[in-house]
This record gives structure tokens, sequence and C-alpha cells, in this order.
């Protein structure tokens, strides 16, 4: 973490009230004014002559790199996290998802034709296969191919070198040998299974991200081993996402397993601050006419991707009014008092939504049928429908006609 | 070099508290994600769950799985599986409350005879049936359970009946590590002693907002490793219900490379489980038979 100006100036002369308070001698006439520059990097720590060693230590370390990235392909990037936990401050490169391959296998053509199509799309977010391990000689013909493709190549013959460990010292020990020696830049480590694996990786995180102890500040590659089943990898993948593998090697390319592991990834390495939400206003799917039914959501992505799904893939024509409420899942947002029935009743007048349609009916979400009397209070110009509990009854409840 | 016990260890003030239940120790972790650093590892357990009512609302796919014909049938596979715990959620109907009561007491009876793992005993989540059915649950079961759960509305006419008759009980509250905290005060101050809370902070499921429960989980543990007394009790996740809740886990309708319907429900109770372990959660509740092995092995 860089230090804050608040943080640099309890070291200074003015805040100790020790001598040289104050001095300018830095061309900042105050030691306050100096250390919000020096946050800022806008001046240089040997502007100040009176300051402690202390503190320049403490920059010093502050300056140094906490995770590096690597260049996988021009635009994939393992490792440069700053974090231990995704609450802190949004994880900064997923990890990367690699599926290995065997040139020399009889099958390979086959094989990579099927990662280099996979796709899938979510909350408005489309995956791919990151990454291919590859053992066996490397073409040139396929490394142009991958490139075009967008897939990283991970192998021995790469611009960074890989170092492999079964534990941190090992690879703490070679990774020292070879910055020394070799004045190595780019290192990925290849950490190999053991018990103690999740273990091992969150003492690398930590020497890396709060230790910042340069000999094992790489991003760490995780392969699965052989033995393990479609479940047991699924399972020790999902583990490792979590807990501190930078790419993840699978032996096999298992759709379910690939669109388990990536939902799970875009879950981990969302912005803890921000929930994903969409704005909030009056969405129409399938050309809805004035009879056409209007449903009614909060604003949180997840739940308004659930719900429009649905409405989009029926033959008729809805209406989904989506009400302001800082990006919250239904019932977290009512027990947060961000879904209350003034707020709907000021969002549907907002909208505009009498004008829009002559159907009076609203149906809201199954989880808030305790809302009801509340809700129809406040629209005495509309009746209240409780709708369904899950997104997906959605069309079954529509299809059976029970609202106009 | 490093000293990885003086450089990288994870300095905690105190450990999880530890609950002592029918033969297992639940939480004590000194460390987090199970890692064995602090010497005391505290290996999460594995809970699996079936429904009383072994009908169509228990999905097609679990009871392929299964092959039961029967709650009775169930109960004995799930007593025969390599789960540490088996939890029953009395999943009945508001209207049917008062005439299911008899037949659960016969079936609770029955426990008396045999030897029976350590058990949840859980509610069906509806607020009026669990003020009757949890503290009916707490008065007949055969042994000291665990009872699931108490939330703000049903605490105070549970409580009484689980501390009268020594049980655990879960205390769930949605995704809000003050209102966890909260509740925990409020149901010591009902009696229940701290050493018989499990924490349950609520959860979505994989893809739908389960990394708000991922993250609640991990700032419990902090806040419990950091000293706070109300917070340091274990930590249970029911990740079963939320996986074969998600439309992944019930519906065939997704392109190919979504996968087969069956490989990616068990995948999607797998994924969410291992996160929900490495964030914390020292009980996991799933629905899945073959998740126990599998997350067995894991640990």
């Amino acid at each position: 973490m860089e230090l804050t100006g608040l943080q640099i100036f309890k070291h200074l002369p003015a805040a100790k009230k020790a001598e040289n308070t104050n001095c300018k001698k830095c061309g900042c006439s105050t030691c306050m004014a100096y250390a919000l520059k020096l946050a800022k990097k806008q001046v240089n720590i040997d502007a100040c002559p009176f300051i402690p060693l202390d503190l320049k230590a403490l920059l010093e370390n502050a300056s140094k790199i906490q995770q590096h990235e690597i260049q996988l392909s021009d635009t994939i990037k393992a490792g440069g996290e700053t974090v231990m936990f995704r609450h802190e401050k949004t994880f900064v490169n997923h990890t990367v998802i690699a599926v290995a391959l065997d040139t020399t296998d009889k099958n390979f053509d086959k094989k990579l034709e099927k990662i280099k199509e996979y796709s899938i799309e979510r909350i408005g977010e489309t995956y791919k296969i990151d990454a291919v391990y590859l053992t066996g000689s490397v073409s040139d013909g396929l490394r142009k191919d991958l490139q075009k493709a967008n897939i990283a190549i991970i192998s021995g013959e790469e611009h960074y070198r890989i170092i492999t460990g079964r534990d941190v010292c090992e690879l703490e020990v070679k990774a020292q040998d070879l910055i020394k020696k070799d004045k190595v830049k780019d290192i990925v480590f290849d950490l190999e299974y053991s018990d103690s694996l999740v273990e091992q990786l969150t003492y690398i995180r930590r020497a890396s991200i709060l230790n910042r102890h340069e000999p094992l500040t790489y991003p760490v590659m995780v392969k699965i081993p052989e033995w393990f089943n479609l479940l047991e990898t699924c399972a020790l993948a999902s583990l490792l996402i979590c807990r501190y593998a930078n790419i993840i090697v699978l032996n096999e390319f298992d759709e379910a397993m690939i669109s388990t592991l990536m939902t799970l990834r875009q879950n981990i390495y969302t912005n803890p601050q921000k929930p994903l939400q969409v704005e909030a206003k009056v969405y129409e799917f399938n050309d809805p006419n004035r009879y056409s039914p209007i449903l009614l959501t909060t604003n949180f992505a997840l739940t308004y991707f659930a719900v429009a799904g649905e409405l989009e893939s029926m033959s008729q024509g809805s209406y989904l009014v989506v009400v302001p409420s800082d990006g919250m899942s239904v019932l977290t947002a009512w027990s947060a008092d961000k879904f209350t029935a003034e707020l709907v009743a000021k969002s549907i007048n907002n909208f505009n939504l009498k004008e829009k349609v002559d159907t009076r009916t609203i149906i809201i979400p199954g989880l808030l049928s305790h809302m009801k009397t509340e809700l129809q209070e406040a629209l005495p110009e509309w009746q209240i429908v409780v709708g369904t509990v899950e997104a997906c009854q959605i069309p079954e409840f529509l299809n059976k006609g029970i609202v106009s | 070099m490093l000293n990885l016990t003086k450089d990288l260890s994870f300095s905690i003030k105190e450990n999880i508290r530890t609950i002592d239940f029918d033969g297992l120790t639940i939480g004590g972790d000194a460390s987090l994600s199970f890692m064995s650093e602090n010497q005391n590892i505290a290996k999460p357990l594995v809970a699996i769950e079936i429904p009383y009512k072994y009908d169509k609302s228990f999905p097609d796919i679990l009871k392929q799985k299964w092959e039961a014909t029967s709650f009775l049938d169930l109960f004995e596979k799930a007593m025969k599986s390599d789960a540490d715990i088996v939890s029953i959620r009395f999943n009945i109907e508001e209207q049917d409350v008062k005439s299911e009561l008899n037949n659960i007491k016969i079936f609770l009876l029955s426990l008396n005879q045999i030897e029976t793992k350590p058990l949840i005993l859980r509610g069906s989540n509806n607020v009026n049936v669990d003020r009757i059915l949890l503290p009916f649950l707490a008065e007949n079961a055969p042994k000291a359970v665990i009872i699931a759960f108490a939330d703000e509305d049903t605490y105070e006419t549970i409580v009484p009946a689980v501390v009268k008759n020594n049980h655990v009980l879960v205390l769930r509250t949605p995704i809000d590590i003050n209102l966890a905290k909260e509740l925990n005060v409020l149901s010591s101050d009902k009696g229940l002693s701290l050493d018989k809370i499990l924490i349950d902070s609520d959860m979505g499921g994989l893809g739908y907002g389960l990394e708000y429960g991922y993250s609640i989980v991990e700032k419990i543990r902090l806040a419990g490793f950091a000293g706070d007394s109300m917070l340091n009790m274990p930590i249970i996740a029911f990740i079963g219900e939320e996986s074969y809740r998600a439309k992944e886990s019930k519906l065939d309708t997704f392109s190919t490379n979504w996968g087969t319907l069956d490989k990616r429900a068990s995948m999607w109770e797998l994924s969410g489980a291992a996160a929900m372990i490495s964030a914390g959660a020292n009980i996991v509740v799933v629905w899945n038979p073959q998740s126990i092995g599998v997350l067995k092995g894991l640990l």
C-alpha cells in the first residue's frame, strides 16, 4: 500500500513539534504541505534535510513492487495483485484459466479447436479460455494461430522463466539465484501440488503483498495433478481461485467445469465497493404493447439479468421496471430500507409509466410478498400482484395468464 | 531468507470458539483456510442435507443419485454416507404444520433406538412454520443436535427451547456483519451460551451474489481473530440449498459451452462449497451425496 500524506506527516518535525518545524527548506510552506506532495510523488524525498531514517525506510518499502505483473500475451496478464482479501480492494488480474495440451498428441488440432471456439457470456461479460499450457515443441504457425485467437501460450520457451518448486522456501532460494546471477526479471512460479498447497500459496502471497519480499513477488501457477478426476479438479480449482493461484492449469477441457470456474472467478473478482448494478429505468422486451405485463425489481445486476434473461426468452412482450436500490438484491435492499413502498411509487411516477401503458397491474418479486399491502397503499392507481420467488418461474407465471 | 513463522505467519489475538458437539469438534481455528501454521488445524466439516418431504420439490438429478424410495430410505442412506453430519430439512408447508407434528415426533422417537450421526434439524425457512416447528424439534430431539435456524423474527421463541435442551443453535442474518453480531448479542441476552452458536451470515449461490456472503464470512472470521468475542463463533454455510436454486442447476436450456446439466449442477455446488470453505466456513451443508467424498478429499 502507498503511504498517505497523513501517515508521512506523522514522522516529520512539525508533527513531533520538534526542531526545524516548518523550516521551508524543502520548498514547501509547511511540513504538512510537503507530506501531501511527497505522498503524490510531486517532491523528492531528499528535499527535506531532516527526514528521519525510519520514514525513509517506510517509503522505500512502500515503493517496492507487491506482485509483478507478467504479460502472458498482448492482452492476458497474471499477477499484479495488491491485497490479501477481496473486500479490501478489487483483485487486479483474474486467475488465468489454462488448459494443458501436448503438441505431439494426435488429437491436438481437434482439442485446440474446441478451446479456441469456447466462449460463454455471463452478466454482460464474455469469457474465453485464457491460455494453453503447451508441452512439446511450439511451431511458429501455432504461435501465430493462438495469437490471432487471443489465447496466451504458457511454455518453457516464453520471455519469462518458470521456476518449479514444492514449497515457499524452495521457490525463494531458486528465485534469489536467478535474480542475482542471471538478472532475470520476469518469473512465473510453478508450485507443485502437495497436501499443504493452499498453505504454501498463502505464504507466497503474504510474502509478496505484505512483506514485499522481492524473490517471492511473482505470480504463481498451479497445475492440477493428473490423478484428480473432474469433480475433484473443480473443487480444487475453485479453492485456488479464492486462495491465491494466479494461473490454474487444467488437464482436461470440460465445458461444465470451465463455465463453473469462470462464474466463481467473476464473483470473486468483482469490485467489492461497487456492486454490479444496472441503470434504473423501464426496460422493454420483445416489443411490448400497451397491454403487456409489467414486472418490477431492483437494480442489482444479477437480479436484473436473471429476470431479463427470462423475459427475453418469452414470445410475448413485457416491461421491467428497475427501481434504484444501490445495486442490492431484492431482500438485501428491502432489509436495508433501499426498497420502500415510497421509493417504488416515486420511481413509477418518475418513469411516467402511466402514460406508456394501459395495463394497471404491476408484478412484484415473490420475495417481497409481505410488502404487497404497503405497496398497494402507496400506488392506489395500480393493482399489485405478487409474482414468483425465482426468476426461472416467470415464464410459467406469465403464461398462466393471471395478468393481462 | 524469510522465516515462515516469524515473518509470514498470520497474527491473531484469539482462536475461533470451539463447539464440542456429539463427538465432533467444530471451529477452534487458529488460522485462515485450514492452514497448519499455528499447529491447530481446524478441519471444516461436511454435512449432507436431506428433505423430510421427499417429493417433487426435490431435484430429479439428486433423486437419481440417491435412488431412495422414501424419506426413511433416504435417511438411512445419508446415515451410511461419509458425511460428518446429517441435516434434515423439515420442508413443511404452513397449512400442514399441526398435522405433521405427530409424525415428526414418531420419527424422532424412533431415533432413540439407533445410533445416529450428529444431526442438524432444520426448519422450513417460513417464519410462521419455524416458530412452532423449531421449539418442537428442540423439545423432541433424541440427543443434543444443531437446530437451524433462528433469525431476527424467530429467535425469541426458539432460543428458550434450545437452551433448555442443551442444543447448538444456528443464527441467520442477512449478509451483514453488524446484524450478525447484534443477533449473537440478543440471543445471548436470552440465555443462549456463546459457545452454542453457529453463525449463518446467509449467502447467495455461485453466480448469484456468492461474493457478498463470501466476503462477510471472511470479515467475520477476521473480526473473530482480532478478538471480537461476539463474532468468534464457528460459521455454517447452507450451500446446497443455494446451489440447487440456481437456474444453472435446474435447467437444461444452456448452450453446450455450459456443459451438461447433471455435471454442471454437481460442479456448481462443489465450487460454491470450496469457496465458502476457503473464506472460513466451518461446516458446509451440501445436497449432492457425491460432494461429500470430493470435499473431504480436498481437506
